[in-house]
């Protein structure tokens, strides 16, 4: 059976989940954890670090290391969060040939979803490793709160990952999906996914298998992140304080006050204090070192990101009041992402709902889960689930006056389709040029761009006359398109507007095959790493059993003869190791094995005589 | 100088970092270490060059923060579990846990069927959900006892009618079934005039809890989702259409204006047919008042056709009877002709035939042996008139001849009876020579004339009536016919003398 994944490629964490057996499973990573970190980066020897290895050398690496790549995924290089990401990390922006960001690593310039893609890449081998089988199709969950441009993004970093995306769905969503599976549920339920990056409250009504999202908002440029940059600022300016030293330039100092503040909001969660101890810090000019020890209590915490848990509770707020929702109505609030193991957060969560927060799910596991269900559900007759999301911005044209035209509103259940008849606005006017749009802006400026066509061929006639009417779908994969037909001629024109990621299909091509080329290499390498294992226990047993050996043996000329051959193997065998040649070291791991068991021969026959 | 990559160093237990004289790189690379990496993973890890990473470890032991390990790594395997045994390890757990469910199902076996506890007691689901006959709302009244499904509830027929099975439209290579099709079909032809209710597949209702339940329902049916991966040809854009005026539908009814008028709508039908049925039941009931006094009246009709038959069997039995009397009247009359007493015979019939009036055997039978008899009884007459005519004695031959004229009136009786009569009643005489004269034409007109002599003689006879009687012309041409054939008869020369007298 064809294996189809679920992924929640988070800011912070990504996991991967399957459906086995009718049980949604996290899938453990080589490490044997059940998430790996979002971190890509590139070693000194241009190896390409994924996870845990990119993590543990950030410190030293942190420049070339990438970490929350998602909260630039989709935006343009004049975005305000492009922006404010160019102003915090320590990697390098760039701006893209197609007004989108790029990173620039070594030397070498990559597009956010080749970033994201190579996480993604990581995830399918540590699946293809659980289950044995190659995995080729995805559901991967997004921020509800994302825009079409992202989720684009996020489909192409599949596609480059070789993945078939069957499905984007929403985090706060697939989280809902995963609370109910399998329960027979009747209940209005409100999801709160705090992570590293993002922010998404979504209420949905869930009953006999259908999942109704009714409404969702967010924010896609708030999370532990934030978090984390308070605490750092504050260290840093304690640091300032005590020892007059700015390390705001130091890139390796920064990182490990970022790790270390990560490491003590963490520790905040269950302790009243937390200790922030890093020796070594700073190193100045003159040779002078500093250490940073600096000990942190969790009310200093909650006073620098009170106005952040805020900004949350704002937002359901507004979106409980848009929806008409009465939180009377809500059975029960779920809680999401690490950020909310955050005591803050859970209290102002229970305070707000009148509600105790639901306990029964992982807030890291829950979003891979629910995707892997939803895929499950997709393709698997026997999983009888239904997913009805919503569409989380206004869908709608440019018209003039540069003012944007609502079609579809936000929060409306896709598959959904609506229309509009518009007229010319010049005499003769022959054809027409229609943006789409997503957002919530009167002015079509300040809403994302989604893609434009030209409807040609109009009859000339006085403005005003002639009338065309626009109608827009999307469809239950979110795609949207648009259909322009003029009345008076019944000409017609449609499109599928294809979110840009900020790649060229060109593009995307090439990192398509070199992605593929890629795998080869990475599946070569690991089979030398076999190889070299196999071949550094051999030498080592053959090494302990040479003195005795050369006791028993070296009197005879065959004997010698023998020892020799045998350091020649051995010799040739840390040579095929250093040339990283795994076809020549498979030879001579041959040779070793007989070598050794030839020693282990001579050895027991001593023994016995 | 270089360090042995497959050399394995470790941190000196107990060293104070904090005395030592390091940087922060010659720190990290420090932290990184942890139990007895070998000089190749330390570089893989630093991510510094391999060069500064290399010149920091022999700083490092050098100020003797770490260490060489010399005895070997134990070559035995790696504790950490391989993701395949992981994942063998999970499915193990799973196939337990439901070997266990499994179990805890079957000892609770008796016990209601658990899970799903649909809210009402729709069946499965045959499209287009027949709906559940609504408890919402009091019992209208006059309605049949709330026990049993109200006949008049609009409720009980379906939403909406499928298409015809027939249909060309449907096409069931698709990957939908044809009932739903039927559905889909029936959906898109009535799709301007359906009302949401319809739409969401129920009866109108103000049951809100129904109305999201349906709409759940609508959303397995139509959404494109719950076809994925399948052909749906001609139905694909149907169904996302119709899903989204689902959801619309199911926003609509949230209203409760907008349920009011169908709902009302509903009750009204549901009253408008209660009306109607009770007029049919009127009429029904009329009907049958009817047809039980036809059934009445056949009734009496079929009792007087039984005493009727009683009456006509009493009637045969009398018959019968009658027939036995007959039979013993018709067995003398046969005794009589056997013993040739016809006259006898003829007497019994005619008694047959008085009980048996109508039996034209008897009357047959009778006039044949009545008339034997009268033969009979005028051939003795005349026999014995004969004889007295032979001994002279005329006046007892008289009434002789007269009876046997008038038992058998043939051609030789009446003449001789004419003759003889004609002393004592020339009319009479007349009468009879007439009759006679009459039968004689006859005769010789006939098959079988008489002989010319016989009639001679019979003409005399007639002759000598007719001239007793004063017919002197008649008996005058009767005694020249006679002439005719005996020219020198004496008899006839002694009457045409008579006559010239007269
Ligand atoms: N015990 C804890 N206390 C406080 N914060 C925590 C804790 N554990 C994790 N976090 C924070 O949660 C964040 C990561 O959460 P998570 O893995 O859910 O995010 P993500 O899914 O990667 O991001 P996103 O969903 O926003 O894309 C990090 O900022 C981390 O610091
Ligand atoms: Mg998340």
């Amino acid at each position: 059976m064809e294996y189809v994944v679920g992924i929640d490629l988070g800011t912070t964490n990504t996991c991967v989940a399957i459906v086995e057996d009718g049980v949604p499973t996290v899938i453990p990573n080589k490490g044997g954890y059940k998430t790996t970190p979002s971190m890509v980066a590139i070693s000194e020897s241009s190896k390409r670090l994924v996870g845990h290895i990119a993590k543990r050398q950030s410190v030293t690496n942190a420049q070339n290391t990438v970490y929350a790549a998602k909260r630039l995924i989709g935006r343009r290089w004049d975005s305000p969060a492009a922006h404010a990401v160019q102003q915090s990390c320590p990697y390098t922006v760039v701006e893209g040939p197609h007004g989108d960001v790029r990173i620039k690593l070594r030397d070498t310039v990559y597009a956010i979803p080749e970033i994201s893609a190579f996480i993604l890449q990581e995830m399918k081998l540590v699946a293809e490793q659980y289950l044995g089988a190659p995995v080729e199709r995805a559901v991967i969950t997004v921020p509800a709160y994302f825009n079409d441009n992202q989720r684009q993004a996020t489909k192409d970093a599949g596609r480059i990952a070789g993945l078939d995306v069957i499905r984007i769905i929403n985090e706060p969503t697939a989280a809902a999906l995963a609370y109910g599976f399998g329960k027979d549920l009747e209940r209005k339920v409100a999801v709160y996914d705090l992570g590293g990056g993002t922010f998404d409250i979504s209420i949905l009504d869930i009953g006999r298998g259908v999942f109704e999202v009714i409404s969702t908002a967010g924010d896609t440029f708030l999370g532990g992140e934030d978090f984390d940059v308070r605490v750092m600022d504050a260290l840093i300016q304690g640091f300032a304080e005590k020892t007059g030293v700015d390390v705001a330039d130091d890139r390796m100092a920064l990182q490990r006050i970022k790790d270390a503040a990560e490491k003590a909001r963490c520790e905040l969660s269950v302790a009243r204090e937390a200790l922030v101890d890093l020796p070594f810090l700073y190193t100045s000019p003159n040779g002078q070192t500093y250490h940073m020890q600096e000990s942190i209590s969790r009310d200093t915490l909650e006073e620098l990101t009170r106005d952040l848990v805020e900004r949350t509770i704002a937002i359901c707020d507004k979106t409980l009041r848009d929806a008409n929702i009465d939180k009377g109505d809500l059975d029960d609030v779920i809680l999401v992402g690490g950020m909310t193991r955050m005591p803050l957060v859970q209290q102002r969560v229970a305070e707000f709902f009148g509600l105790e927060p639901c306990k029964g799910v992982h807030p890291d596991e829950v979003v891979a889960l629910g995707a892997s269900i939803q895929a499950a559900a997709l393709v698997d007759e026997s999983v009888d689930v239904l997913l009805l999301d919503v569409t989380p911005h206004s869908l709608g044209i440019m018209i003039v006056g540069g003012y944007f035209h609502t079609l579809i509103d936000q929060n409306t259940t896709v598959p959904t389709s609506a229309s509009h008849i518009f007229t010319t606005v010049r005499d003769n006017q022959t054809s027409v040029k229609i943006l789409v749009l997503q957002g919530e802006s009167d002015k079509a400026a300040d809403n994302e761009l989604l893609g434009e066509f030209i409807l040609s061929g109009l009859r000339k006639a006085p403005k005003g006359e002639v009338e065309i009417e626009v109608t827009f779908s999307i469809s239950a994969d979110g795609l949207v398109s648009v259909a322009a037909k003029d009345l008076e001629t019944g000409r017609e024109q449609s499109i599928t507007v294809t979110a840009t990621s900020g790649l060229t299909e060109d593009e995307l091509q090439e990192l398509v095959e070199s992605s593929q080329h890629y795998m080869v290499e990475v599946r070569a390498s690991e089979e030398f790493e076999r190889q070299r294992q196999q071949a550094e226990r051999l030498i080592a047993d053959v090494r302990e059993l040479f003195p005795q050996v050369q006791a028993v043996m070296s009197g005879t000329a065959f004997g010698r003869d023998a020892i020799a051959k045998a350091e020649g193997v051995v010799e040739r065998a840390e040579a095929e190791i250093r040339n990283q040649d795994a076809r020549s070291l498979e030879e001579v791991v041959e040779s070793l094995e007989r070598t050794l068991n030839m020693f282990r021969g001579v050895v027991s026959k001593t023994g016995l005589s | 100088m270089s360090l042995a990559r497959t050399l394995r160093l470790a941190v000196v237990p107990g060293v104070r970092f904090e005395t030592l004289p390091l940087d922060p790189q010659a720190f990290f690379v420090l932290s990184r270490i942890e139990g007895r990496p070998t000089v190749a993973e330390i570089l893989g890890m630093s991510a510094l060059s391999a060069a500064q990473t290399e010149a920091i470890l022999e700083r490092l032991l050098e100020l003797g923060a770490l260490q060489r390990v010399e005895e070997p790594m134990p070559s035995r395997p790696r504790v950490r579990q391989s993701t395949q045994e992981l994942r063998a390890q999970a499915q193990d757990r799973r196939r337990r846990m439901l070997t266990q469910q499994l179990g805890q199902a079957r000892s609770s076996q008796p016990t209601p069927p658990q899970g799903t506890t649909a809210p009402s007691p729709r069946p499965a689901q045959p499209t287009p959900v027949p709906s559940v006959p609504s408890s919402s709302g009091a019992p209208a009244p006059g309605s049949p006892d709330p026990g049993s499904p109200d006949p008049d509830d609009p409720r009980l027929e379906p939403v909406l009618a499928l298409v015809g099975e027939a249909d060309p439209r449907l096409d069931p290579s698709l990957g939908l079934a044809v009932d739903k099709q039927r559905l889909l079909l029936a959906l898109e032809d009535g799709r301007d005039e359906l009302t949401p209710f319809q739409i969401l597949g129920i009866h109108p209702t103000h049951d809100l809890k129904e109305i999201r339940s349906a709409f759940r329902e609508a959303s397995r049916r139509f959404h494109p989702d719950a076809h994925h991966g399948r052909e749906l040809g001609r139905f694909r854009e149907p169904l996302s259409r119709l899903f989204a005026e689902a959801k619309t539908a199911y926003q609509t009814l949230q209203s409760e204006e907008a349920r009011a008028p169908l709902v009302d709508a509903l009750e009204q039908e549901h009253q408008r047919r209660r009306r109607v049925r009770q007029q049919r039941e009127a009429a029904r009931q009329a009907a049958e008042e009817l047809r039980r006094r036809r059934e009445q009246e056949q009734l009496e009709q079929r009792r007087a056709a039984r005493d009727a038959q009683r009456v006509q069997r009493e009637r045969d039995r009398l018959a019968t009877a009658a027939q036995g009397k007959v039979a013993e009247y018709l067995q003398a009359a046969a005794d009589a002709e056997n013993m040739d007493n016809f006259a006898r015979a003829a007497n019994n019939y005619r008694l047959a035939l008085q009980v048996s009036p109508h039996d034209e055997e008897i009357r047959r039978r009778w006039e044949e042996a009545r008339s034997i008899a009268r033969r009979r009884r005028a051939k003795d007459a005349f026999a014995r008139a004969c004889t007295y005519v032979e001994v002279g004695h005329h006046n007892e031959a008289v009434p002789l001849f007269l009876e046997a004229a008038e038992a058998d009136p043939t051609l030789e009786h009446l003449a001789h009876a004419a003759d003889s009569v004609r002393q004592q009643d020339p009319a009479k005489a007349r009468d009879l020579a007439i009759e006679a004269l009459r039968k004689l034409t006859e005769n010789e007109r006939g098959p079988a004339p008489l002989r010319p002599g016989v009639v001679a003689d019979l003409r005399l006879m007639i002759a000598r009536a007719f001239l007793a009687a004063g017919q002197g012309e008649s008996a005058r041409q009767q005694v020249l016919l006679v002439q005719r054939v005996r020219p020198k008869d004496p008899e006839a020369r002694a009457l045409l003398k008579t006559l010239k007298v007269t």
